[in-house]
């Protein structure tokens, strides 16, 4: 299972290579190998920044802004890492600076996921509203580690920052977390009496 | 009585383990590695009750992912059209300033050297000349190899 598993990700592995090199030679091809390997990656960029904004419209609209940046800056792509951590990366400073740039930030942080047609859980509206309330700084570290698993090494190549600051980020944010779930969670319980 | 001053270094161990010497010490890398190691276990072990509320959130969210439709191929061969369209653009304008830029340096350096010679300062041009054909082979020798250095040792 484990050995198919391999074979298929070395399979898209160099197939995404094929794709890159096609992309960067130019031409009709070109634009044809570089629109395959977006629509490949696309979900994994959309998935990331939904989760970073909870917001659907404004995660479509960032993902098509890193994309048309990834294409722009495609000879500066390496082949180091996976091209969707390339993309991340591209989008992760993206939104930074766009955050940096926009002094209201609430633009963008305040806004909330509409509802789903299922009943979100208590504890994931709260996890949700502490989440958005995290500064990007600490958002997107945490995102990155724990939904797309990435190392501390990872993470500092991404943001451009140190390992430490890094860790330190992290621990920051969770901390951060636990403490506003607790006193979200104190504060329901002061209201039911319990 | 005079307390023992706390500044003073620790003393080395005079007896060291077998692990001690050349072969006991560990690098730097393997320190560091195993620093991160152990902190990255503390950072899991601090997110375990934050796991349900996480995975929730995480849940909700590829529900909601799964409710997006890709677009198709037009859709992404439209953006690689204009994104390299604008590229070329902007290659071509980055391209044009760069040539401007080097025709105003080229005449004012030329000028600058014709004003020298005009005002009588014929002796400190042909100097400068003769350094510059001196020192250029070097330069253009040299420079490749240690730009290079730098390349690798990054």
């Amino acid at each position: 299972m484990g050995e198919v598993e391999i074979r298929i990700k070395t399979g898209a592995q160099l197939r995404e290579k094929e794709l890159i090199k096609a992309a960067l030679a130019g031409g009709k091809s070109g634009e044809e190998a570089l629109a395959a390997l977006l629509q490949a990656n696309y979900r994994i960029v959309l998935g990331y920044f939904l989760k970073l904004t909870q917001d659907p419209e404004l995660a479509k609209d960032l993902t098509q802004e890193t994309m048309v940046r990834a294409i722009k800056n495609l000879r500066k792509y390496r082949g180091e890492g996976k091209f969707s951590s390339w993309l991340i990366a591209i989008g992760s400073n993206f939104y930074r600076d766009e955050l940096r740039k926009q002094k209201t930030a609430e633009k963008i942080t305040g806004r909330q996921l509409p509802a789903s047609a299922k009943q979100p859980a208590a504890e994931a509206v709260d996890i949700k509203r502490a989440l958005l309330e995290l500064p990007a700084e600490k958002r997107i570290p945490l995102i990155l580690k724990y939904y797309h698993d990435y190392s501390y090494q990872e993470i500092a190549a991404v943001l451009k920052i140190p390992v430490g600051t890094v860790r330190s980020r992290l621990h920051s944010a969770v901390r951060q977390l636990r403490e506003q779930l607790v006193e979200e969670s104190a504060g329901t319980h002061r209201r039911t009496g319990y | 009585m005079r307390k023992p001053d706390k500044r003073q270094k620790p003393q080395k161990n005079p007896f060291p383990g077998p692990g001690a010497g050349p072969k006991g010490q560990s690098s730097g890398h393997g320190r560091i590695k195993c620093a991160s190691a152990h902190d990255e276990e503390k950072l899991r072990s601090a997110l375990t009750p934050l796991k349900p509320a996480l995975d929730a959130f995480g849940e909700e969210t590829e529900e909601i992912l799964a409710g997006l439709p890709t677009p198709n191929n037009a859709y992404f061969a439209g953006i690689a059209r204009e994104a390299l369209a604008g590229r070329e653009s902007a290659r071509k304008g980055s391209a044009f300033i760069e040539a401007m830029t080097f025709i105003a340096v080229a005449i004012a350096y030329f000028s600058s050297v014709l004003w020298f010679l005009q005002a009588g300062y014929f002796l400190p041009v042909a100097v400068y000349y003769g350094i510059v054909a001196l020192c250029l082979p070097t330069v253009i020798l040299f420079v490749p190899e240690v730009r290079q250095r730098e390349v690798n040792e990054r």
